[in-house]
């Protein structure tokens, strides 16, 4: 049918490419302009924020601690994730759609909430702390506030349900019949699993684990929260540097340090799963 | 996961004759079932704590959980202040939602149906702000607003106008890729069908074509939605005082003594937020929430 | 006046010749079939017709109108697509409306025309349903119907029975004849399925690789085919070469396997030129070698090499005594392989292809 398609396209291109050039510009360019105090920036063109950056092992932490903290929690997440998905995927009875819409509705929630519920459970006088108090299971109140574990277990409620929709569409693409045929050839089941349905999995388990890196890379809200403070990852730090030390420099720096390691990561990972998939064309 | 063809098999047949408790089978399956249950404890637990600490009789004027003993008293608690930012975070959602609409489906049919070379560049740069991370957009919208006052003396940050733009420059690359994902799979003949009716291209467009995409619209709208109404970070460079989202009310009460009524009012969303899907189940159907994703 | 004329029309794709410069007159009322193999051209002529497709050149007259320029919804035409491309979000009795709608009809008269056209495909129970709660055969109805509310003046049906397994295919195929019939719309139907458009039309026009090889009525184009690729096409046939001695009226005087015998023959072929000539495997008879042959017959005599019972025919090769090798269709008899038999047909039985052999 023709209609003026490229018409169409103007005015969100328009506004989006305003938008996007705009306000990244217009921060960005602030990392390469001394802070003067108080949000003002310097004329003069200067690369001291990045030298200043990679010097400072304070920042070097926080990168370094981003990074971790986003692969351990990807990883958690794929982990827990992939038989959940597997599961509800190859699942015939009526309740698979309804523990699916069980998870959607639970992606649905802010992470706020789900912080707060977070800081409930694992209160130094809550009901889980006290039970294993009496069980002699632990000597401390276990708590996240402020620690590392606790933020990455805030990571892992950030992206959890999202990255479990997205490999649950990933096992749909997987044929049953596939399956069976690996098992009318004598597999066993575990056998089949790891060498038919992972195999075949692995591009779209990649794919999915990288939207959870990117997220919990960027994510703010649970390192803040939880982090309370003391937990400083790169996007938590990014806006302290700016609110609370109106170094608008800085934080530009900063984000454009957690930008290019994203993509960086992003670009390594697209190259290992076209090598995974051109040894996999050759082998079949 | 027993296919007719399964049932029938040797295998399954063994099993009758002897009937041992632990077949290969049935560990796998036991084992499957408490990995899945493990997980929906797990991923519900946040969510189920806040709304019996909702209910709940207060200690210490604190709320914990398990509560005590059950109350509605939160409820009545709660503060016109928490309802009208809850509102005005529900309204932003839905201007978000009818303006990435009106931006994100002509933008997708556009991208799809256009002819030329740079498409694939304008599509990842319709993709951008999901790769960009929200603390990032959020200040750099900040500035980006103040060097328009600078320019025009209308300053965006703090307004409702300054959030609706930030928050449609996130959220709408979901519209946009859902929409996309639907018009690629659309079939056409559908449109040649409706035009040798003698349908007009536009009476195409607004007869066939739009109700077809129609689920990829609504899978588009709800992401919108969602990354308005569940935004914090954007939010917090952005909000004022005045102007404010319940997520940013939500944060800054953290900070300070807790109000439990705002548990009842986490409780009221996370009903809805389940209701809202299951009418989206009934309606549109989850699997167009799910191609989306992708 | 042709209801449908294609003068010159073609269509280039960058290199590639879709369609080659034809020439079509279809008549009033008629039910014309392009049948052809896979990628001849068919369905882009008839999207050429609908106006789905800008022709590179020619121009296409519905009813002395030249409607080249004309967008596809000011051709009131109608069209039933192979995958039926009903609209998902709209019951049967709003798809078939949906042409009535476009044209201002109002709400009472379309209602009853919805209510004849659901009576005219037997469907009439069916019209608050939707698409996804049909069989395949009853989405093919509704798409008929469809395409026939706002009266078209041509109706285009391309593969439309593609999808429907062999039986309901049947069915259809005489439903669909005989709505035709009744309606007396003038049809032009594409199928690479030849005893689907043997059943079905009353002209074939039989194209290949963008070309219109014969245009017929499908009794002509089965019995006497002017091309080899429309004989081999059609059904099985046995090709002969054979040298014109010299022509005679409509016909020529051709030498062909042995024998010197007249027959009607279309092209222009001349004394001295050699020229194939194609005769149906059930144009032959088998017979004893001592059987006198009937008036009007030729005979040959040759060995069986091959029997293959199928059924309800044999098919026998017999190797002539010139070393043509023929293909007999027949009742099945008790032939044993290596018997010495005499082959018999009529030479008017047989055809002249009109390219150079
Ligand atoms: N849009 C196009 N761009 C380039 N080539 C095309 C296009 N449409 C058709 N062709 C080519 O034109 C030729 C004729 O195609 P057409 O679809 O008309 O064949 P057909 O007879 O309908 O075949 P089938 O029986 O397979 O449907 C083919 O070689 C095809 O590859
Ligand atoms: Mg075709």
């Amino acid at each position: 049918m023709t209609l003026p398609w490229p018409r169409f396209l103007l005015p969100p291109l328009v506004l989006s490419l305003a938008l996007l050039v705009g306000s990244m510009y217009v921060f960005l360019k602030g990392s390469f302009h001394a802070d003067l105090g108080v949000g003002r920036l310097g004329e003069a063109f200067t690369l001291a924020n990045y030298r200043k950056l990679f010097a400072d092992s304070f920042y070097l932490n926080s990168l370094w601690l981003t990074v971790q903290l986003s692969a351990v929690t990807t990883l958690l997440t794929i982990v827990v994730g992939v038989p959940v998905a597997y599961v509800l995927a190859r699942m015939r009875s009526r309740w698979g759609p309804v523990l699916l819409a069980v998870i959607v509705a639970a992606s649905f929630v802010t992470i706020v909430i789900k912080v707060l519920g977070l800081n409930i459970i694992f209160a130094a006088n809550g009901g889980l702390n006290r039970l294993l108090l009496e069980l002699g299971m632990i000597a401390q109140p276990l708590t996240i506030a402020g620690k590392v574990e606790g933020v990455a277990i805030g990571l892992l409620y950030f992206t959890l349900a999202f990255i479990v929709i997205l490999l649950y569409s990933v096992m749909l693409t997987i044929p049953r019949s596939l399956e069976e045929a690996a098992q009318n050839l004598g597999a066993s089941r575990w056998r089949m699993h790891w060498r038919v349905i992972l195999p075949l999995a692995l591009p779209g388990i990649i794919a999915s684990g990288l939207i959870g890196f990117n997220l919990c890379m960027g994510a703010f809200t649970s390192a803040a929260l939880i982090g309370a403070g003391k937990i400083l990852t790169l996007p938590v730090l990014i806006q302290r540097t700016v609110i609370f030390d109106t170094k608008y420099g800085m934080g530009a720096t900063l984000a454009v340090v957690l930008l290019v390691t994203g993509l960086a990561v992003n670009l390594l990972s697209i190259l290992l799963v076209s090598r995974l998939n051109a040894a996999r064309g050759m082998t079949a | 996961m027993a296919t007719p063809l399964h049932a029938r098999s040797a295998p399954a047949a063994q099993e009758r004759r002897s009937t041992p408790l632990f077949t290969e089978r049935r560990v796998n399956r036991a084992l499957a079932w408490v990995w899945v249950g493990g997980f929906f404890v797990f991923l519900l637990a946040p969510l189920a704590v806040i709304v019996a600490a909702a209910f709940g009789e207060p200690v210490h004027g604190r709320a914990v959980f398990p509560p005590p003993a059950l109350t509605l008293r939160w409820f009545g608690a709660i503060q016109g202040e928490y309802l009208t930012t809850l509102g005005r975070s529900v309204a932003l959602a839905a201007a978000v939602v009818v303006v990435c609409v009106a931006l994100g489906v002509p933008a997708a049919l556009g991208l799809v149906r256009s002819r030329w070379r740079g498409k694939a560049a304008l599509t990842a740069l319709f993709r951008a702000p999901v790769q960009i991370p929200a603390v990032v957009t959020g200040v750099a919208f900040l500035q980006l607003y103040y060097i328009v006052a600078d320019a025009t003396g209308w300053l965006g940050a703090g307004t409702w106008t300054g959030l609706l733009v930030a928050h449609v420059f996130i959220a709408l690359p979901f519209v946009v890729g859902s929409v996309v994902a639907v018009v690629q799979r659309f079939n056409t003949s559908l449109e040649e069908a409706a035009l040798i009716l003698g349908a007009s291209p536009w009476s195409t467009l607004r007869r066939v074509t739009l109700p077809a995409i129609a689920p990829g619209i609504y899978s588009g709208a709800t992401y919108a939605f969602l990354t308005s109404f569940s935004d914090l970070p954007v939010a917090l460079f952005l909000s004022s005082s005045d102007v404010r989202t319940f997520p940013v009310l939500l944060f800054q009460a953290m900070d300070y003594e807790f109000d439990p009524a705002l548990l009842a009012v986490a409780t009221i969303i996370i009903a809805a937020s389940f209701v809202a899907m299951l009418l989206f189940q009934r309606w549109v159907g989850i699997n167009a929430l799910l191609r989306s994703g992708k | 006046m042709a209801a449908v004329m294609l003068s010159g029309i073609s269509k280039r794709y960058g290199d590639t010749a879709a369609v080659l410069p034809l020439d079509l007159s279809v008549r009033d009322g008629e039910f014309l079939t392009l049948l052809g193999p896979s990628g001849c051209g068919k369905t882009t002529t008839l999207r050429m017709i609908a106006g789905f497709v800008a022709p590179s050149t020619g121009h296409i007259a519905v009813a002395g109108d030249d409607i080249t320029g004309l967008p596809p919804q000011r051709r009131n035409m109608g069209m039933v697509f192979q995958d039926y491309s009903l609209f998902p979000h709209l019951t049967i009795a709003d798809n078939i409306a949906f042409a009535l709608v476009e044209r201002r009809v109002p709400a009472a008269q379309r209602a009853q025309r919805v209510k004849e056209l659901l009576e005219l495909i037997r469907l009439p129970h069916i019209a608050g349903r939707f698409p996804s709660e049909l069989s395949g055969g009853q989405q093919q109805r509704v798409a008929l119907a469809r395409a026939l509310a706002h009266t078209p003046r041509v109706l285009l049906m391309d593969e439309p029975f593609g999808a429907l397994d062999a039986k309901l295919r049947e069915t259809m195929q005489e439903e669909l004849r005989a709505i035709q019939t009744s309606l007396r719309i003038t049809t032009i139907f594409v199928t690479h399925d030849q005893a689907e458009a043997m059943r079905m039309s009353d002209r074939i026009a039989v194209m290949n690789q963008g070309r219109i090889e014969q245009l017929d009525a499908p009794r002509t184009v089965y019995d006497l085919p002017r091309t080899r690729f429309v004989a081999d096409f059609v059904g099985k046939i046995n090709f002969v070469d054979a040298t014109v001695v010299r022509r005679c009226g409509d016909g020529v005087e051709v030498d062909s396997l042995g024998l010197r015998f007249a027959l009607a023959a279309a092209n222009t072929a001349a004394a001295g030129d050699r020229v194939t000539l194609a005769i149906r495997p059930e144009r032959l008879y088998l017979a004893p070698v001592d059987e006198v042959a009937p008036a009007d017959a030729l005979s040959i005599e040759g060995a069986i090499e091959h029997i293959a019972f199928l059924g309800n025919v044999m098919h026998t090769e017999v190797r002539a005594t010139d070393g043509t090798r023929l293909l007999v269709e027949s009742q099945p008899a008790d032939w044993t392989v290596g018997a010495r038999l005499r082959v018999r047909f009529r030479p008017t039985d047989a055809s002249v292809l009109t390219e150079a052999a």
